[in-house]
Order: structure tokens, then C-alpha cells, then sequence
């Protein structure tokens, strides 16, 4: 025998115990995974090259407000701005208000030359700019809904209050997010009878160094109007969107905590325990010449054999999500589960944080402990 | 055959324990002289709160007296610091107590093995060491049992193994048979004095057992606190 091995059996002579504090970490340690990964996929939305070159035009005032159609055209006329096309999220459903999917209105000419990460046929794109009630679909959305190029659907209107049918001309893929619609600018205005309103605009700017010079150029042309304008990169604008969203990032940061320290408490105090029930066991020890930093480390180790476990499990469950298709199963609201580097060491430094602190508390204790009325107490 | 006439192993000159309970005061010792010599089986005998365990426990170093000197096996111990304290019971003290000496989640083998975890003996030696032990208190049988498997006289007999496993010059039992029947009382009693007159091994025994005294080769007894005269 050795004292590792001594360890291991202290750890396992109350079997339901440690697995079930071994259970309890790594549930929490997944839980912390996985909402670190979602907070630092909000945080950081993917962003192409190509976005680097896109800026969003919306009203200063708010994203729900509208401004007219025709600033399109008098944006595209500005010197270093390549492409504009209206982006109108327009909130359409399939079958039922469960459906949800990004659907946005946009100018067909254009869409896909601003967002060309995202890869049509030319048979497609042909028709989107022919037909009026083309639309074009994300492969993902379309495997989803069971659609084939060529089908007629009929979406359900919310903030524009219109049923629309459509023809899925065809699809599009890449790399990232295969989850959004797009139909026809000029199909919904005329629907909704000319309203010639729109919320977005999405340019592209002819080069890097121009995207801020274009983004204040835009702003500076609309002010002192009645709609004024606020225009900003993509990855500013998802942003924007996100904290919109109720401020999920205070709250996921929150839960993460409130698990965190859950955590802490429930295995100091196991460990604690499980330490009390045999302090007569460390007096003997003591008793036999077992000095306290050994007795120390006896309990430290144990400690950190059952955190340890706990995060390697915890972490393998939460590598098993990468397995399950998230995109779907959120109706897009999670990518793909690709915790970071940094968030994986955050992870082990929390299980290893726990394996501390709740073996040093009963540890301190039994050093500190008396070994003559240890004996005595239980004789 | 080791007499009682060496250079003592332990002198005790004036030793005192007060234990403080809240504001009264409890004299578990007064002012203890004895000395102890090489290949003693010393009986210590006294009614119950006389002092008797408080008494080994100094001459373990599992406590600090209050006063007076405790010198053993040449140390004195207070002048020395817990870690080499642990040390020194590892090296030269073996302990028996009256129950629940043993780590139930060990085996026999394992559990004699524990204090020679702490030297630098290899498997196998420890290994023969172990089984030297055990053959000793007539346990070679038994070296996969575990605590819960063994009777409380074997238990009792598991622990003197323990007790003996790393040669030491001091043995000290805390009322070793007092959970025992008279049967096994005497199988350990028996093991005890083997282990004083075969091995030379210096035995202090707290018993309330007067049969028990028969076996020892000095017998003292404590009252209040104090020690009576020879
Ligand atoms: N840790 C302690 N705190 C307070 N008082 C103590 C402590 N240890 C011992 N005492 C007191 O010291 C006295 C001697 O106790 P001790 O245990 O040495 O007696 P004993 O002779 O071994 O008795 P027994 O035969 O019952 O084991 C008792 O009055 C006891 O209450
Ligand atoms: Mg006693």
C-alpha cells in the first residue's frame, strides 16, 4: 500500500457520498462550461472578413423605429460606400409562433454580393432577382422545415400584419449560420402597401480604412432630420442586440456565480463531514507518529481525487455537447459548442479551486485538532 | 533475559497536568517522580480519573504537561517541536488503545503497514516486517481480513502488530483487554509478555485488571493524581 492508495480508499469508504459529491461537481463544472461558452459566443459574435467591410445603418432611436426607403439611394451615392441594401427583420413565421427563424427583407441585386460568405447558385440568385416571390433559404433552416427548392410556403405575419406565400428559389450555404430567410424587399412594401419604410440598412464599404469615415459620413448626412440615423459595424450592432435581450450576459455571469459558490459550499461541507465522522482515525495516525502536514495532505488529497474526477467528468459531459446539434435544439439562438481555451482552464481552475478550499477547511480542523480529547470523545 | 536494573528509559520529576474547565481546575497529575528502566513491563493501576491515561499520553508526547520534567528514552520533550515529536513516536513509541485502534477500511496487512509508511523501507521490506508483526501476535492467517472480519481479540492482537511493526524501544497500552473476554484478555496479556521477556520491549500497561498485574514485572498505582509509593 501507499499513502495515494490509502487516499483512494478514504475516498470510496462512503461510496454513495463521493459519487454523488462527484456527480454534484461535475454537473456544475458543466454547467459552468457551457454557460461561459454561450456568454463568450454573445460576447463575440462570429464575424467574417467580409463583416469587417459591413456597416448597419438603423434609426438612432431605436431599433424597432423605421426611416424611408429612399436614404438607400442617397447612401449609395456617398463616395467610398460600394453596396446598400434595405435589411428589414420582418418576423415572419412558419405554421406557428414556435417556428421562429431570423427572416429578413432585403434588395436581391445586392444581398448576396454584400454578405458573400453566405454562397447562392447563380441558378437561385438568378431567380431571387427575377421572380417577386423568390426567397432564399439557409440549408440548415431548410433541412429543418423539410423545404425543397421549388416549394411554395406561406409565412405567418407578426409586426406586419400579412400572410405571404413565397417560392423557395433555392438555398444558401456557409460556414457559420445556415438558419436565416431572405425574401424580397420590394415583395413586402408593395404588401404592405407602399409603406416605403425600412429599419436597416446593410452597407458594404469599399475598403477597411473607409469604415469608420463611412459609418460618420451617414450619420452626419441624416442629421437634423426627422430620422435621424446611428450606423455601426456588424459586430457592434449584434451586440447591441444581445444587451437588448434583457442584459443575458449580467444574468448568465450570475447563475454561473450562484452555481460556483453552491458548489463550494456543498463539497466543504461533504468533505467536512465526511473528515468529522473519523477524527479519532487522525488522532490514531497522529498517535502513531503521522505528523499533521502528512495527516494535511491525506485530507487535501482526497479532496482533490474527488474535484478532480468531478471535472474530468464534468468537462466530458460538456464535451459531449459537441455532439448535439445546439443550432437546432435553440432554434438558432447557440452556434456550435466551441468553448475556448480560456474557458476550459477556467473550468479546471474552478474544479481545482473546489478540491482546495473544501479540503483545506476539514484539513485545518484536524491539524488543529487535540489529539488526547479526539481519543477521548469517542472512548 | 533484560532485568529492571539498566539506566532508566524514562525519568518523571515532578510532572503536573492541570486541565482548565472553564474557570475550575482540574489536577490530573501532581507531581509525578518515577523512573522507568529498560525491560520493564510496568502495571498501572488506579481507579477511574486517577490520571492513568493522562499519564501515558505525556510519556507519548500526544500532550504537554504543565509543569515538571518528562524526559524519555533521553529526550526531553518539550523541548521538542511537534514534527519531530511525530517523528520520534513513529521511530520509538508503539501505541495500543483500548478500541477502535484500527482504520476499518484497511486491512490487517495494511493496517500494521501504516506507520512504516513514513519511513523509507521498501515494499519489501516492509513487507517482512509486516509479516514478522503479525506472525508475532499469531495473525499469519489473517493478513486480508478486515477490522469487521476479525473478532476484538484479533483486532486487539492487529494492533499490538501495529504497535510493534517498526521496532519500538517503548510500548504503551491504554487498557488493552478492557474490551476484551477473559480469553482473549489472556491471549494478548500473554503476547505482551513475549514481547517484554523475547524481545526486550520496555511495556507501560494501564489495566484495571488486578489479574492482569501478574503478568507485568512492576506494578504502580495511581491516586488522584498522584503516584502511590512502591
Ligand atoms: N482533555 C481533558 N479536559 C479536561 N479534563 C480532562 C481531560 N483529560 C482528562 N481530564 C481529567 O483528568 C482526570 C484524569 O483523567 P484520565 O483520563 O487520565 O483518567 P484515567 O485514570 O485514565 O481514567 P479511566 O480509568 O476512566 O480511563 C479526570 O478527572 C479527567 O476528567
Ligand atoms: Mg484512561
Amino acid at each position: 500500500m501507499s499513502l495515494f492508495r490509502f487516499i483512494i480508499r478514504n475516498v470510496f469508504r462512503n461510496k454513495r457520498r463521493a459519487i454523488l459529491t462527484m456527480l454534484s461537481i461535475a454537473f456544475s463544472l458543466f454547467l459552468l462550461l457551457f454557460l461561459l461558452t454561450v456568454l463568450n459566443g454573445l460576447l463575440n459574435p462570429v464575424t467574417q472578413d467580409e463583416a469587417a467591410l459591413r456597416l448597419i445603418v438603423r434609426r438612432s432611436t431605436s431599433l424597432a423605429e423605421f426611416m424611408p426607403i429612399a436614404y438607400g439611394d442617397k447612401i449609395r451615392e456617398l463616395p467610398e460606400v460600394e453596396l446598400v441594401t434595405p435589411l428589414q427583420w420582418c418576423n415572419f413565421f412558419y405554421r406557428d409562433t414556435n417556428n421562429f427563424f431570423a427572416n429578413f427583407a432585403a434588395d436581391p441585386e445586392h444581398l448576396f454580393e454584400i454578405y458573400s460568405e453566405q454562397k447562392v447558385s447563380p441558378e437561385a440568385l438568378a431567380r431571387f432577382k427575377a421572380e417577386r416571390t423568390a426567397a432564399i433559404s439557409g440549408k440548415d433552416l431548410m433541412d429543418k422545415f423539410g423545404w425543397k427548392v421549388g416549394d411554395k410556403i406561406t409565412l405567418l405575419g407578426s409586426i406586419f400584419p400579412v400572410d405571404l406565400e413565397f417560392t423557395i428559389v433555392g438555398e444558401y450555404t456557409s460556414a457559420e449560420f445556415q438558419n436565416s430567410f431572405y425574401l424580397r424587399y420590394d415583395y413586402l412594401n408593395e404588401a404592405m402597401n407602399k409603406l416605403n419604410q425600412v429599419g436597416c440598412f446593410a452597407i458594404k464599404v469599399k475598403s477597411k480604412e473607409a469604415v469608420p469615415r463611412v459609418a460618420e459620413a451617414v450619420d452626419a448626412l441624416f442629421r437634423n432630420s426627422p430620422y435621424e440615423t446611428k450606423t455601426e459595424t456588424e459586430k457592434a450592432f449584434v451586440l447591441g442586440f444581445v444587451s437588448m435581450l434583457g442584459n443575458v450576459k449580467n444574468i448568465i455571469a450570475s447563475v454561473a456565480l450562484v452555481v460556483m459558490f453552491t458548489m463550494l459550499l456543498v463539497s466543504v461541507s461533504t468533505m467536512s463531514m465526511a473528515v468529522r465522522e473519523r477524527l479519532r482515525e487522525v488522532a490514531i495516525l497522529r498517535a502513531i507518529g503521522y505528523p499533521r502536514g502528512v495527516v494535511v495532505r491525506l485530507i487535501l488529497g482526497e479532496a482533490f481525487f474527488i474535484a478532480g474526477l468531478g471535472t474530468v467528468l464534468g468537462i466530458a459531459m460538456a464535451e459531449s455537447l459537441r455532439f448535439v446539434d445546439l443550432n437546432s435544439v435553440s432554434n438558432g439562438f447557440l452556434d456550435k459548442f466551441r468553448p475556448e481555451v480560456a474557458t476550459y482552464a477556467l473550468t479546471i481552475a474552478a474544479g481545482v479551486g473546489i478540491g482546495l478550499i473544501s479540503g483545506l477547511v476539514p484539513a485545518v480542523q484536524a491539524a488543529r485538532m487535540n489529539i488526547v480529547s479526539a481519543m477521548r470523545s469517542i472512548e | 533475559m533484560p532485568g529492571s536494573d539498566g539506566k532508566p528509559v524514562i525519568e518523571i520529576r515532578g510532572l503536573q497536568k492541570v486541565f482548565a474547565h472553564g474557570d475550575t481546575e482540574v489536577a490530573a497529575l501532581e507531581n509525578i517522580d518515577i523512573d522507568i528502566h529498560q525491560g520493564e513491563f510496568v502495571c498501572l493501576m488506579g481507579p477511574s480519573g486517577s490520571g492513568k491515561s493522562t499519564l501515558l499520553h505525556l510519556i507519548a508526547g500526544l500532550d504537554n504537561p504543565t509543569g515538571g520534567q518528562c524526559r524519555v528514552l533521553g529526550q526531553e520533550l518539550s523541548d521538542m517541536s511537534e514534527r519531530d515529536l511525530s517523528r520520534w513516536r513513529n521511530e520509538h513509541i508503539g501505541f495500543i488503545f483500548q478500541s477502535f485502534n484500527l482504520i476499518p477500511v484497511l486491512t490487517a496487512y495494511e493496517n500494521v503497514e501504516m506507520p512504516l509508511l513514513l519511513t523509507g523501507l521498501s515494499r519489501k521490506e516492509r513487507g517482512e516486517h509486516i509479516e514478522a508483526a503479525l506472525g508475532i501476535v499469531g495473525l499469519s492467517d489473517r493478513l486480508t481480513h478486515y477490522p469487521r472480519q476479525l473478532s476484538g481479540g484479533q483486532e486487539q492482537r492487529v494492533a499490538i502488530a501495529r504497535a510493534l511493526v517498526a521496532d519500538p524501544d517503548l510500548v504503551l497500552a491504554d487498557e488493552p483487554t478492557g474490551d476484551l473476554d477473559a480469553k482473549s484478555a489472556e491471549e494478548v496479556l500473554t503476547i505482551l509478555r513475549k514481547l517484554n521477556q523475547d524481545y526486550g520491549k520496555t511495556i507501560i500497561m494501564v489495566t484495571h485488571d488486578p489479574k492482569a498485574s501478574g503478568y507485568a514485572t512492576v506494578t504502580r498505582h495511581l491516586d488522584k493524581g498522584q503516584m502511590l509509593p512502591l
